[in-house]
């Protein structure tokens, strides 16, 4: 893109013929590369005289493509017509700093009054233009040998930055890969914390230097959280203990109980078939006790057929008799479903082979 | 007609003991003597599921001293089941238990669909009477069922509304909000349950408003936006922040405590004034789904009878086609073949597909036959404080 602005430079100085370069006019106010140095050169289309030192100072940069005329025009009026834009196409692709293409184009405004600099710079920001700095320029050869030491410089930073990023990244990989191996357990933690700490956010103040927690604890565990309680308020290392109460609410302060039932692994299915359709309410007759017997036996009554049950009730069986190894073995999901259902599968291919018995079916033959 | 064919006494002798006779196979009427008898005996298995499921809902209404909804709903509800779907059930016993082509029978054996319509289209007449004064029984029926529906329709809530005028009057104007906390306190649950044993209309009547107030107090949401309604160990105020606790439908759990306290014993109401408009509508709509659910239900119990028919017949079917063909063929290789093909299709078709569609067809008679009968399923799931549901629960290696 320099050698471009070069470009733009040579054909503006080139009718000049003469090109007489000085530093008067040279400024650098440093401001964030926003602005080039100037460039002081004579034209000849200045024909009264070819002494006359004219100083041109220059704004380049690069602005979107669809904004050009409107551009120029409101940087010849900005400027009261003592400004000169030239465009020309951008030599690379332009990329912004997501890495997307964009389509620009270079763009440089020569002035001569120091005056209209400042006010070419803020038509520039308001066109949302990038400025870019070009090293001080004279005759074209002394521009080249300047733009293209520039270029290098421009490479070579690019290389080292990009070698910075290369050797950051690898950085980050091998601290990343270093934490995955233990990321679950480091989220078991976190996830611990953050359960600690919604709990006791829960608490509430009851004095100046106790806080209050409320909860339904199952009658037959009071004790248990009793001593939960107790240890939590011991102090570690004296084995002190800080004053604690445990005191049982009146009912009627919450609203209704949640719902328990014990389940052992054998109820434990018939419970979770019942809980799909819905909790049952605080002591409200629980359908899974009964659905213990109903269900394999309707399931008997549509199946019936004492071989096909009795493959049914082996496989069910195999699973009860293995249970350990296979709770301990990873299933598939389909046949994790049908582990859990083990003891419901155990009864639904006893009664099919009861109702077999009675349809008198054995893999659809009579026997 | 019938008594022409050839009759051969039994004696019991020879009467295959346990099941249905094999010699049935045989016979060329089998799948209609087989449809018959399964059609039967899902109507029958049908309607005592259902009545069981009624006896627990009295169950729940005794247990927490609903009386007006036992006295009122349930009881009528149960005349109505013995007296419609017992009658059912009662015709095929005896139909089954008489012989038909004795000598000294009432006539041919009677088609049972036709008896049961003609209960509604017929009243006072039977075409083809299976006992003496069948055609007073019937009508008889169509009484009960005249008194029990509009009973069930209209009881409740009107026994409801006079409890409220009642008590509004006893309190004066301003003091029909919050029944529950303003009335006085002076029967717990177990004096509640002891004096709705007493039994007349008045000491019943009490002991719903004892019930009442009681319920109200105990189901009422003290304030929701303090306790939540409470998620097990830990009150839900917090409950929207924790989705990592265990996806959303135990933060549902955990929240849902708040809304569910507002129901209240069984009443819907016990809040807020009553509304007998309210009432009424939604009692209708349980009277109707209730009588009409007295013959869909029972005729949705035929799904047994189905399932058992398609079973066997797909069994029938594997049977003949993939290995009595090949077997007949005398071939050993086809029978090889023939056997592979059977075992696969028999395990894939019946073994795994069939298994999941009884157990589907099961699943349902449960959920919608069953419970819809007694189970209000208003609870919420006792969820305590565990690290072992927080921390095990699965960990998504990527997120």
């Amino acid at each position: 893109m320099i050698e471009r602005l070069a470009e733009l430079f040579e054909v503006e100085t080139n009718p000049g013929g003469i090109l007489d370069a000085t530093n008067a006019a040279i400024r650098d106010d440093g401001t964030s590369a926003l602005i080039g140095g100037g460039v002081a050169f004579s034209t000849s289309s200045v024909t009264e005289s070819r002494q006359t030192q004219v100083g041109f100072q220059h704004v380049a940069g690069t602005i979107p493509r669809d904004q050009v005329r409107k551009f120029e025009r409101r940087v010849i009026i900005a400027s009261r017509r003592q400004a000169y834009v030239r465009f020309s196409e951008p030599q690379y692709e332009l990329y912004n700093r997501k890495g997307e293409a964009e389509d620009r184009v270079v763009f440089a405004v020569f002035f001569h009054a120091t005056a209209v600099a400042k006010r070419v710079r803020r038509v520039c920001s308001a066109y949302g233009s990038s400025l870019y700095t070009v090293p001080e320029l004279g005759d074209p050869m002394r521009a080249h040998a300047a733009v293209s030491s520039r270029q290098k410089q421009v490479r070579l930073h690019i290389e080292e930055q990009s070698d910075l990023l290369r050797r950051q990244e690898a950085q980050i990989k091998t601290t990343l890969m270093k934490s995955a191996r233990d990321i679950v357990h480091l989220k078991r933690g976190v996830r611990r914390e953050k359960a600690i700490a919604i709990a006791l956010n829960r608490l509430e103040p009851a004095s100046d230097t106790m806080l209050k927690g409320e909860a339904w604890v199952l009658a037959a565990e009071r004790a248990t959280v009793e001593d939960a309680v107790r240890s939590a308020h011991q102090v570690q290392s004296s084995g002190a203990a800080l004053p604690y109460f445990v005191n049982t609410v009146p009912k009627q302060h919450w609203g209704m109980p949640p719902t328990h039932f014990r389940t052992n692994k054998f109820t434990k299915i018939f419970q979770d078939v019942v809980d799909t359709y819905g909790v049952p309410m605080y002591k409200e007759v629980n359908p899974a006790l009964f659905t213990t017997v109903s269900f394999p036996f309707l399931f008997g009554v549509m199946y019936g057929d004492v071989g096909h049950a009795s493959i049914i009730f082996t496989i069910a069986l195999l699973a009860v008799i293995f249970e350990e190894r296979l709770i301990r073995a990873k299933l598939s999901d389909m046949l994790q479903m049908a582990f859990h259902g083990r003891y419901m599968i155990l009864l639904m291919g006893f009664f099919g082979m009861y109702c077999g018995l009675v349809y008198n079916d054995l893999f659809g033959l009579n026997f | 007609m019938q008594r022409e064919g050839v009759r051969r006494e039994v004696d019991g002798s020879n009467v295959y003991p346990f099941g249905v006779d094999p010699e049935w196979k045989r016979s060329e009427n089998e799948l209609l003597f087989l449809n018959s008898m399964k059609m039967k005996m899902s109507v029958v298995f049908g309607i005592t599921h259902m009545f069981f499921g009624l006896c627990l809902r009295a169950a729940n209404s005794v247990y927490f001293g609903n009386m007006a909804e036992l006295a009122l709903e349930v009881v009528p509800m149960f005349v109505l089941m013995i007296t419609f779907l017992g009658y059912i059930a009662f015709l095929i016993m005896y139909k089954w238990s008489v012989d038909w082509y004795a000598p000294d029978s009432p006539g041919g054996p009677p088609n049972l669909i036709d008896l049961l319509i003609g209960i509604l289209l017929k009243p006072g007449s039977v075409d083809e009477p299976m006992f003496q004064g069948q055609a007073t029984v019937h009508s008889l029926i169509l009484l009960i069922v005249f008194i029990c529906i509009p009973l069930i329709f209209l009881g409740k809530p009107l026994m409801l509304w006079r409890w409220h005028s009642q008590q509004r009057r006893a309190r004066g104007p301003g003091g029909a909000f919050g029944a529950g906390a303003a009335a006085p306190r002076h029967t717990d649950g177990v004096g509640a349950l002891g004096g709705a044993e007493g039994g007349d209309a008045d000491s019943l009547f009490d002991d719903d408003e004892a019930e009442d107030r009681r319920a109200s107090s105990m189901f009422s949401p003290t304030s929701a936006s303090k306790d939540g309604g409470g998620g097990a160990l830990l009150p839900a105020s917090a409950a929207d922040e924790d989705d990592f606790l265990g996806g959303d439908d135990e933060t549902a759990a955990l929240t849902g405590g708040g809304d569910t306290g507002g129901g209240g014993g069984g009443h819907g109401h016990g809040h807020g004034p009553f509304d007998l408009g309210d009432e009424l509508m939604h009692q209708a709509i349980e009277t109707i789904e209730f009588v009409l659910n007295l013959m869909s239900h029972t005729a949705s119990y035929l799904r047994l009878w189905a399932l058992s028919l398609a079973h066997t017949q797909l069994a029938a079917v594997f049977w003949e086609k993939a290995l009595r063909g090949t077997i007949e063929m005398g071939n050993p290789f086809f029978v090889f073949i023939g056997f592979a093909v059977f075992a696969s299709v028999t395990f894939a078709v019946l073994c795994l597909m069939d298994v999941l569609e009884c157990y589907l067809h099961t699943l349902r008679l449960h959920w919608v036959e069953f419970q819809s009968k007694f189970y209000k399923s208003d609870g919420y799931k006792f969820l305590p404080f565990s690290f072992s549901r927080i921390v095990d629960e699965p960990i998504d290696a990527k997120m």
